[in-house]
């Protein structure tokens, strides 16, 4: 196992960011660690690395506690910290070395492993270049190479891909990938639940502290099996209609979105014809039904009751 | 050593915190040397000699090329100081001489206005020239041509003399040395500041996520701060000592010794206030709230002796006590061997300090 933790609990004052948490992580993975701002994903990774103090819990990274085994274990995992950690002064080079040398590399092997990571990532031709001109997605992307340049066993990459521009994204969404097929196990804890889906081989739902699901896509998804949502797409809908639409008993929820109405009915239990009905009562136009695929987002949004963006 | 090389990489490069950290420090506390010791020329000295002797004219032409000579009149001299003619006034008595080839103990008289303590430098100034004149006058053994070829020789290479001055007569570097021990603090605890950009930058706490060690992280840091801070001493010595040939006592290697062992020992309380300080402006509110009251106890900016008792045994537990210690007896000619105590107290407070800023923090991210 490469990360396991029972009955975790971190408080800040009153308020308690991480909830009587237990999650492990099998070797191999890309663990999709989804939830929404505040759900205690960053809180959990710290209290792992040992950053912040937890008031009580058990954790193993890589088979070994990081208080008493530190060193030996740190060596075999990658950080890449949520917030942006490089040396503005230094060069994308010499950060990436700087990094190699703290993690034990030496001469001609460190060499070309920073080169190696700075390939990977995609800034070979920018290595002598001050990070202070970098863009938002190049920045990113030498934290990820200051992060693997010692080829760790397992990366925790916290939000790797916040507010950069899609093609930057993509490159580390596939980079990801890339580091997967090498055989590293890969943490990422993240609230786009694309990215997660698109990448992740096992995911676990975060919200308030605790995990409340996890799971494959496909067993997560599962979860909400029991459940169909379509969107009414009319102009401009009324209260009127919704009203309408909530009589009909099968229908669990009745939403007014920005595209037109989300019902949400059971499984199998499809009543179209009065849908139809009431629109035509109401004296509305049909543009068609949307019949949404269940989602994580859906899933999320059944768990909790919340949307993963607010 | 990775830290301290890529750190002193950052600070070369930055030229603006080269400046504020390295050459303004220097710059600043070089020039409050000698500002305050060319202030002193700007006295108004009368000169009354009645012993008339190629000594006592010596003695004048001596005193004019450092300050202002003013003509007075005996019988006027006390209007004059009460006036602020004159600042001070130095009367050569009949005989004196005379006492001072005999080997005897020669008295000039000094007069000096009530409100006015601007003369105090200089009062220094004139005793060490009077005891440097006696000392030759009592080891030419009455020669008056061994005598006087003597004090040619004093005149022209004056600071050479220093050696075998004792007491007064640095009495004026030590009031100075209380600023340098100033600036050696502040500059020090500011250096640490690198430190305090590490943490906003987050690679603080990424470090810390590596198999470097907070104290070895911190060690590499204060080395790298403490050739900063050696490079400083050195520079302003030389200016100060050098170019400007100020009186720094007898051995300027002890007092770079005393002033840099209390750089790293102001260096090791940085450390340990940047684990206090969440950022810059509150590390800048807590340095000025430390720094201040322990200059103040420890001396560096009047003599402790004037301050109570209770302050001053407050005063024994502060580092800047035993740096100015060590500075006065420096100056006054003890070998840094005879300064073993202070020595050794100043590297405890480092170690005190270092232990204090690298306890192991568990709330590393704020
Ligand atoms: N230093 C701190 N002091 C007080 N509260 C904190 C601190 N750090 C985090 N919290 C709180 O703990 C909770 C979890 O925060 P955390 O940063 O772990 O969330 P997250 O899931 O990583 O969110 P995001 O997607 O925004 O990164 C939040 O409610 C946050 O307000
Ligand atoms: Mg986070």
């Amino acid at each position: 196992m490469v990360l396991n933790v029972k009955d975790l609990v971190k408080r800040y004052g009153e308020e308690t960011a991480i909830d009587h948490l237990g999650l492990s992580i099998d070797e191999g993975e890309i663990f999709g660690l989804l939830g929404p701002n505040g759900a205690g994903k960053t809180t959990l990774i710290n209290s792992v690395l040992g950053l912040t103090k937890t008031e009580s819990g058990h954790m193993e990274v890589l088979g070994k506690k990081l208080a008493s085994n530190g060193n030996g274990v740190k060596k075999e995992i990658g950080v890449v910290p949520q917030d942006l950690a490089i040396y503005e002064d230094l060069t994308a080079y010499e950060n990436v070395d700087l990094f190699a040398s703290l993690y034990g590399l030496k001469g001609q092997q460190k060499k070309e492993r920073v080169e190696e990571a700075l390939e990977f990532v995609g800034l070979a031709d920018k290595k002598k270049q001050y990070p202070k001109k970098f863009s938002g997605g190049m920045k990113r992307r030498l934290n990820i190479a200051m992060a693997i340049v010692h080829q760790p066993k397992l990366v925790i990459m916290d939000e790797p891909t916040v507010g950069i521009d899609p093609q930057s994204r993509n490159q580390i969404l596939e980079s990801v990938k890339t580091l997967n097929q090498r055989g590293i196990t890969i943490i990422y804890p993240s609230h786009y639940m694309e990215e997660v889906e698109a990448i992740c081989t096992r995911i676990a739902i975060m919200d308030r502290g605790r995990i409340i699901a996890r799971g494959t896509k496909e067993e997560l998804k599962q979860l909400i099996d029991f459940e169909e949502k379509g969107i009414l797409l009319v102009d401009r809908p009324g209260e009127g209609l919704k009203t309408a639409l909530k009589a009909i008993e099968e229908l669990n929820d009745v939403e007014i979105s920005q595209e037109g109405v989300t019902l949400t009915w059971g499984k199998g239990n499809q009543p179209l014809t009065r849908i139809m009905r009431i629109v035509d009562e109401q004296g509305y136009q049909l543009k068609g039904l949307k019949i949404q695929e269940p989602n994580l987002e859906n899933v999320f949004l059944t768990l909790t009751g919340k949307t993963l963006r607010d | 050593m990775n830290i301290f090389r890529s750190n002193i990489k950052r600070i070369l490069r930055d030229r603006t915190s080269l400046l504020f950290m390295v050459i303004l420090p220097v710059f600043f506390i070089s020039m409050y040397f000698v500002a305050t010791s060319a202030g002193l020329s700007g006295l108004k000295i009368g000169f009354i000699d009645r012993d008339q002797t190629p000594l006592s004219t010596g003695m004048e032409a001596h005193l004019a090329s450092e300050y202002v000579l003013v003509e007075v009149e005996e019988e006027n001299l006390s209007a004059a100081l009460l006036d602020g003619e004159v600042d001070y006034a130095v009367i050569i008595p009949e005989g004196y001489t005379r006492d001072i080839l005999e080997g005897n103990h020669a008295r000039v008289q000094g007069y000096e206005s009530l409100d006015n303590n601007v003369y105090r430098p200089f009062v220094i100034y004139l005793e060490s020239y009077l005891e440097a004149i006696q000392t030759i006058g009592r080891q030419s053994g009455g020669n008056e041509e061994v005598f006087y070829q003597a004090l040619e020789a004093y005149e022209e290479g004056i600071f050479q003399m220093t050696s075998v001055q004792t007491g007064n007569s640095t009495l004026h570097t030590e009031r100075s040395m209380g600023f340098l021990i100033m600036g050696i603090l502040f500059f020090s605890i500011r250096s640490t500041s690198l430190i305090m950009k590490d943490k906003k930058s987050k690679v603080f706490q990424r470090i810390l996520t590596s198999p470097l060690h907070l104290k070895q992280y911190m060690l590499e840091n204060i080395l790298c701060f403490s050739l900063l801070m050696l490079i400083q001493i050195a520079l302003i010595l030389v200016v100060v000592a050098g170019v400007f040939r100020l009186p720094m006592g007898p051995s300027l290697i002890n007092l770079f010794l005393v002033l840099f062992l209390f750089g790293v020992t102001s260096i090791s309380l940085g450390i340990s206030l940047v684990s206090l300080g969440k950022d810059q402006n509150r590390m800048a509110t807590i340095t000025t709230l430390i720094a201040t009251p322990m200059l103040m106890l420890g001396g560096a900016f009047w003599p402790r002796a004037i301050m109570p008792e209770l302050l001053q045994n407050i005063g024994r537990f502060i580092p800047v006590t035993w740096a100015m210690e060590g500075v006065e007896r420096v100056l006054q000619g003890s070998s840094i061997t005879d300064l073993w105590f202070e020595v050794l107290i100043l590297i405890a407070f480092s170690l005190l300090f270092f232990l204090l800023g690298t306890w192991k923090k568990e709330e590393v991210v704020q």
